[in-house]
């Protein structure tokens, strides 16, 4: 465990009749972004509540950088820096106002990198909190999360509702701010493409169980979707290996597995297929497939 | 630069600022209103209020200073719930919950800026109203001194009430206007309770100090009421409850509201169990306290004495004359108590309810049998009626004379006849429990009945009631030159049972026989005697003895310098005689021997205290410690003597008691052998006839 930068242990939490987290694992290494991926409700947000203290949970153990959140909540806050998708700033403020505020906050907040940071990102420092849009706000927020120089960083669906390009600074921004050793990164959000382009792990959440976690490259080579042909119709019961999903259209069968490489082909064949298939997914694919997989087949916009 | 108090501090102040400014501005306008109101309503300009005229100053000294106070109270709970729950009413609270800052370093720092802020309102409240009110003009030199003292006072601890209550309730509400609402209602709460509690056990007081040696400020405050003093724990209670509900448990979760709750509603409940608990221990340590300085109920049959403190402590114990053990508490007030002939029972009238703390102004009588102390019957009684005396005619009925206070002060005395009332009361006994009957009333006596009458039972047993009744009270008033030229005369009335009703026929006319108060027939009835405030060319007090078989006052020679006159058994009169020169005797008049001088106290001053039968006079010696401060002081004791009735002589009490004379000046008698004792070590009896063996009383 140690070394971890943030380790959850069979953590539980509820609210009321509502389980948030069940039992969930994760372990986030230093060095790495970890893509925490799943529906609304799903659990992201109270996991990253849950290591900042926030929230408290029912079962399980958690740890920040060796600290327990519950316990050492402030030793963890100090070395924790967190952008929410609701950013909670003080409209009345400017931005130079609030960024002198949350200073005196911090032991730890670098006034040089601050302020370079917010050059870069091209905040006016006159300009009251809110007169400002919301892709700016989400700026404000970046700056305040990272001034501080955390060890870890904790974004909670950071560019939910911003144009592109924004979106596009504001990761950019997120990369260029984690320390270049021992610094990680926990990305919660269900924009996938987001997530795919900065994280190196990723684990999806649905209704607090983690279902599949990983280094995303090798999950994207190991999940794979094989489209098999029958002469026929395809036989009703089928044995396959590493079966995540399947999808029937007239003689064709669609099916994601995870792994089984060549033993998925082989035995399709030897089921009566006359032509198999194999085509990569994306990680939208992947994780819709897994969510029909786990016998979760309603349709979401967002997964 | 890292400062999270001094970053909170600034930006709750910043946050605040516009609040603030109102405060300052309302207050600043709010004379110039109140006078522009005054005006208009003393033009009958505004709807359903009109004044027919106004004095500035003193819209100054009530009006305004009363609306600043309640503007205070506001902006108090305004800047408490802006500062506790304005975060979580805009979607804030979190990006300080997200910093490494200590929950409780937050909430001082908030208090300290919602502290900060009242202050500056309040004492720029205080100086705008100091400008008006000094350019105006002082009414009377230093009133403004005054007034600033009491307006800060009050309003300080208006504000921190505000404040506390505004704490209390951002603990339950996320909206500030809601809450402010709330921390008003709140912190009316621990005030209304004080003044319900206060009210309804006033006697119920913390602390003693002695008052006479105290100036009277002092007193009012060592006499708070534990009710009174109750409620007021629960302004720091609301501080905890704010300090539970945002400092402990989960930050951002579940359970905030509950934590402030298990804080509130036990120290809620705690403060009344406290008051159920602490009111009736503080009756009786109250009356315990001020025994030694009350009076004393010796029953006829000498087993039982009732013992109440004096002061405003006047409850009372029933207790056991042999053994000093205490049977039965008197609520507060307990006064006329009366024993019945056998000392079977004894009545008494009382405001204390059924757990002995006074709950209510209106009175009732009390019936208790001696020898277990329970009650048997209880007859309660209006508020507007006020109980003059009890007594006891014969075996089973209690006279009840009241005298109603519906009284006008301007009234005739032609027409102040019809004010004295008898009630007749018969005890009985019905389904086990006892009952007082009320059998007849409304016994109109003849002439003005008001204050300046009595009523005598001239011994235990006799079917008899005499009034004495002044001929002339309305001009009763030795500060007007008139006094000299009224009748003095009393005409005494016996008021006699006859069957289930009550008889009166006035019997005597005594000339110049009112003194204001101070007259007192003899055991058997036959004589009187009053003390006439200025006779003979000197214009001294003198006692007068008249015989009321033979209508004619008895010759007692030099009778100026009068002090304690008692009566004793064989209708012997004796009292205290002190010269010009200070020099004290002992003098008796005994129908059959005339005037004799029994004891000669020397330079001493002497006290003189009758025990219940009559047959034995209690004299003490003592040297007064003269203190202009304290008129009734204490005064060290120079020797006891004892006087048996009719003996004709004094002899000297072997006592060891040395406790110093106070301000007992009703008997020292527990019954007829006994004497009651009070000293630093507590209280006990003593025996006159086995002096130094003494009983404690527990």
């Amino acid at each position: 465990m140690s070394g971890q930068v943030l380790t959850f242990r069979k953590v539980s939490r509820r609210f009321g009749s509502t389980v948030a987290l069940d039992g969930l694992d994760l372990n986030v290494e230093p060095g790495t972004v970890l893509g925490l991926i799943g529906r609304n409700g799903a659990g992201k947000s109270t996991s990253l509540r849950l290591a900042l203290g926030h929230l408290h949970p029912d079962a399980g153990d958690i740890r920040v950088l060796g600290h327990d959140p519950v316990t050492e909540g402030i030793k963890v806050r100090e070395q924790v820096g967190l952008m929410s998708e609701e950013a909670s700033l003080y409209g009345w403020m400017t931005v130079r106002e609030i960024m002198t505020f949350a200073a005196g906050l911090h032991p730890n907040w670098d006034p040089a990198f601050a302020e370079s940071f917010r050059k870069r990102l091209d905040l006016d420092p006159k300009r009251k909190i809110k007169d400002l849009s919301r892709g700016n706000k989400a700026k404000v927020s970046l700056v305040l999360a990272v001034a501080v120089r955390p060890r870890l960083l904790l974004l909670d669906d950071p560019t939910s509702g911003l144009d592109p390009l924004v979106r596009r600074e504001v990761l950019e921004g997120v990369l260029e701010s984690v320390p270049a050793e021992g610094g990680a990164v926990v990305y919660a959000s269900h924009l996938i493409h987001d997530v795919e382009r900065i994280a190196d792990q990723v684990t999806v959440l649905d209704e607090g169980k983690s279902i599949l976690e990983g280094d995303l490259e090798k999950i994207k080579a190991r999940v794979r979707r094989v489209r098999a042909v029958f002469e026929n119709e395809p036989p009703e019961q089928l044995t396959l290996p590493g079966l995540v999903s399947v999808e029937r259209e007239n003689r064709t069968l669609l099916v994601v597995a995870d792994g089984a490489n060549g033993e998925l082909e082989q035995a399709l064949q030897n089921a009566g297929a006359v032509n198999v298939t194999v085509e990569p997914l994306p990680l939208e694919e992947i994780l819709v497939a897994c969510l029909k997989g786990s016998g979760l087949t309603e349709d979401d916009d967002h997964a | 630069m890292h400062s999270p108090f001094k970053a909170i501090f600034r930006k709750e102040w910043k946050q605040s600022s516009v609040l603030r400014r109102v405060a300052i501005l309302l207050t600043v306008l709010l004379p110039p209103f109140v006078m522009m109101v005054a005006e208009s309503a003393s033009r009958g300009w505004v709807p359903m209020f009109s004044i027919k005229s106004y004095d500035v100053t003193q819209l100054f000294m009530d009006a305004v200073p009363m609306i600043l106070v309640l503007g205070w109270a506001f902006f108090a709970a305004l800047f408490t719930a802006q500062a506790f729950a304005g975060d979580r009413s805009t979607g804030n609270e979190s990006f300080l919950l997200e910093r490494p800052v200590l929950r409780s370093l937050t909430w001082r720092a908030r208090l300290a800026a919602v502290t900060a802020n009242g202050l500056i309102v309040l004492l720029g409240g205080w100086l705008i109203w100091l400008g008006y009110f000094l350019y105006l003009g002082d009414p009377i030199e230093g009133t403004y001194l005054k007034l600033s003292g009491l307006l800060l006072g009050v309003g300080l601890a208006v504000m921190l009430a505000s404040i506390c209550g505004g704490m209390a309730a951002t603990a339950f509400l996320d909206s500030p206007m809601i809450g402010v609402l709330g921390g008003l209602l709140l912190a009316a709460l621990p005030a209304g309770a004080a003044v319900f509690l206060g009210g309804l056990s006033p006697y119920a007081v913390l602390f003693r100090i002695d008052y006479d040696t105290f100036p009277s400020p002092l007193i009012t405050l060592s006499r708070l009421p534990v009710g009174m003093i109750l409620p007021v724990l629960l302004y720091p209670v609301y501080v905890a409850v704010s300090w539970f509900a945002l400092c402990r448990g989960e930050p951002a979760g579940r359970g905030s509201r509950a934590r402030g709750a298990k804080v509130l509603v036990p120290s809620i409940f705690g403060v009344l169990v406290l008051f159920l608990i602490m009111a009736p221990l503080a009756v009786r340590a109250n009356v315990n306290a001020y025994m030694d300085n009350g009076r004393i109920y010796p029953s006829p049959d000498s087993s039982r004495t009732i013992l109440t403190g004096g002061y405003m402590a006047s409850g009372g114990w029933l207790v056991d004359t042999e053994t000093g053990e205490k049977l039965r508490f008197f609520g507060v007030p307990t006064d006329m108590v009366t024993w019945s002939a056998d000392g079977r029972f004894v009545a008494a009238v009382t405001h204390g309810n059924s757990i002995r703390w006074s709950s209510s102004w209106a009175p009732r009588i009390d019936l208790v049998e001696a020898e277990t102390g329970e009650t048997m019957a209880s007859l309660p009684l209006s508020e507007n009626e006020w109980i003059r005396d009890l007594v006891w005619i014969g075996e089973e009925l209690i006279i009840v004379t009241i005298d109603h206070v519906a009284w006008e002060w301007d009234q005739k005395p032609d027409k102040a006849g019809e004010m004295v009332r008898f009630f007749m009361l018969k005890r009985g006994m019905k389904e086990g429990s006892g009952y007082l009957q009320q059998l007849s009333h409304d016994l109109p006596i003849p002439g003005p009945g008001w204050y300046d009458w009595r009523i005598y039972t001239p011994a235990a047993g006799v079917e008899e009631i005499v009034l004495a009744i002044a001929k002339d009270p309305i001009g009763l008033n030795y500060d007007k030159a008139s006094d000299v030229d009224r009748d003095r005369s009393v005409i005494l009335h016996k008021v006699r049972l006859e069957g289930n009703r009550l008889a009166s026929v006035p019997t005597v006319e005594v000339p110049h026989g009112l003194s204001g108060g101070n007259y007192t027939l003899s055991r058997s009835g036959r004589y009187f005697w009053t003390v006439v405030p200025k006779v003979g060319p000197e214009q001294v007090r003198g006692l007068l003895l008249f015989d009321l078989v033979r209508g004619e006052e008895v010759d007692l020679g030099s009778r100026i310098g009068v002090f304690w006159p008692n009566w004793m058994a064989g209708d012997e009169l004796v009292w205290v005689q002190r010269d010009k020169s200070d020099h004290v005797q002992l003098h008796s008049w005994r129908p059959e021997a005339g005037l004799n001088v029994v004891f000669d106290g020397g330079s001493d001053r002497l006290g003189l205290d009758t025990s219940p039968n009559g047959q034995t006079a209690l004299i003490t010696g003592y040297e007064r410690l003269d203190d202009p401060e304290v008129p009734h002081g204490p005064g060290k004791r120079t020797g006891t003597w004892l006087y048996e009735a009719g003996s004709g002589r004094v002899v000297p009490m072997e006592t060891e008691y040395a406790g110093y004379i106070s301000g007992r000046f009703y008997t020292n008698w527990a019954d007829p052998d006994t004497l009651l004792r009070s000293g630093e070590d507590g209280m006990y009896f003593e025996s006159v006839r086995e002096p130094g063996k003494t009983v404690e009383i527990r």
